[in-house]
């Protein structure tokens, strides 16, 4: 009796092919080397062009009167099976080359092909480089928060419905949208009190906790004593 | 494992569904001509049976993997192409394409040598093509498939999807009617030359 593996096998074996089961199966290989044995040894010999003829002529109406007769034999209608036309060469060679020109159309990936996915990728790019690119003058750490929290969103959501890849891709580059968002932050942070300055060169300046509060613009509307002044 | 020693046709669509082209290469050398035939049937002029052809090909092509070997190949890969073939059909039925097709065939038919027996010939399958036009769609696609095309009821079975009787019954009523619509359509041009050839001749 054999198993289902050993069933499963020998049901889609094709001679040549590589197969685990066959590996672990010694009855299923010994079969399948008796089977490309087989296949492999039977006599070819070439149709002598007389019987070829004998044997084509075969299922042919006797004589042309019997093939325009307007009653066929059996109630069949008045023509026999028609003569076949020629496959034009041109039409067999374009046929012979449908499977490399399959092999050369590369289908794209799964999850471009699902809008859902694809909307999400599109999204977290999106996302990405507006965080990349953007000033962060200009969003600020509220429009970062929002952006870490959609990256989050879609990422899950893609990694719901997508395939595993995109899920890993997103979660490496959430990782990554993170660190930049904390980095972010504690630039703001320093930066807070002019944004003008946000990006001046302040290599070894100290944390804002470390140094007494920044001198009043210039532009105030007092004095350097505290008086109003005058007009 | 079923009984019954697996079809060439088989062995051929997984070899050539692993990657084999020397089996793709003898898939189409086994029927390139016989559905090349068949498309031309279906759509009545040489160009659209190329596309035909190459849409049916490439259809069998992909779906090879699916192939199970419990039908003939022929119909099967007609079956993965239902549509196309049905659409060619009609359009070719509407617009009178069985035309050209006539030409063609009456080129590969062997000149008789008779100019007359030639025109009976043309008669004759014009006289078939017209009346399968006006013959039921069911109808005439059987009749097309086995008698003019000579495809076994197997084949066309598997192309049509529908059980053994179905079909048998199908043939036959095609057969009778196709039969009766040549006979009358044959006998009213012979009526039709016996008075011509009366008024040539004219009342002396």
């Amino acid at each position: 009796m054999l198993s289902r593996g050993c069933v499963r096998f020998r049901r889609g074996f094709v001679p040549g092919a590589k197969n685990a089961h066959a590996r672990i199966c010694p009855e299923c290989r010994l079969w399948a080397e008796s089977v490309a044995a087989l296949s492999g040894c039977g006599a070819n010999f070439p149709l002598p062009g007389s019987l070829h003829a004998r044997l084509t002529a075969v299922p042919r109406p006797s004589g042309e009167g019997a093939q325009n007769s307007p009653d066929g034999p059996c109630g069949r209608p008045p023509l026999g099976p028609l003569p076949q036309i020629p496959l034009p060469a041109f039409l067999a060679a374009r046929l012979r080359r449908i499977p490399a020109r399959e092999a050369d159309r590369s289908l794209p990936p799964l999850w471009i092909t699902r809008p859902r996915t694809m909307l999400a990728a599109s999204y977290l790019l999106a996302l990405l480089l507006m965080v990349a690119l953007s000033s962060p003058n200009v969003f600020g750490k509220k429009t970062s928060r929002f952006l870490s929290r959609g990256v989050d969103l879609t990422v899950r959501e893609a990694g719901a419905f997508g395939p595993r890849a995109l899920l890993d891709t997103g979660a490496s580059l959430f990782k990554a949208c993170t660190l930049a968002n904390r980095a972010l932050d504690a630039l703001l942070d320093r930066l807070s009190p002019g944004p003008a300055s946000a990006f001046a060169p302040a290599p070894h300046a100290p944390h804002r906790k470390d140094v007494p509060s920044p001198a009043p613009p210039p532009n105030r509307k007092e004095n350097h004593d505290g008086t109003p002044p005058a007009r | 494992m079923s009984g019954f020693p697996p079809s060439p046709d088989l062995f051929l669509a997984r070899r050539a569904a692993a990657g084999n082209d020397e089996a793709w290469d003898q898939l189409v050398e086994r029927h390139g001509r016989r559905l090349y035939n068949l498309a031309f049937q279906f759509a009545g002029n040489r160009e659209d049976a190329e596309d035909l052809t190459q849409d049916i090909f490439i259809r069998l092509y992909q779906n090879l993997r699916s192939y199970r070997g419990d039908a003939p190949i022929i119909g099967w890969a007609l079956r993965l192409s239902r549509n196309l073939c049905i659409d060619h059909y009609r359009r070719s039925r509407r617009e009178r394409g069985w035309t050209s097709l006539t030409e063609v065939l009456l080129d590969t038919l062997p000149a008789p040598g008779d100019p007359q027996a030639e025109a009976e010939r043309r008669q004759h399958l014009e006289a078939v093509y017209e009346s399968l036009a006006d013959l039921p769609e069911d109808l005439s696609e059987v009749v097309l498939l086995c008698d003019l095309q000579g495809c076994s009821l197997d084949e066309v079975a598997a192309y049509l999807a529908i059980p053994m009787g179905t079909l048998k019954s199908r043939l036959h009523r095609g057969r009778e009617r196709l039969k009766a619509a040549v006979r009358e359509r044959l006998s009213s041009l012979q009526i039709r030359e016996a008075q011509d050839t009366a008024e040539r001749s004219g009342p002396c």
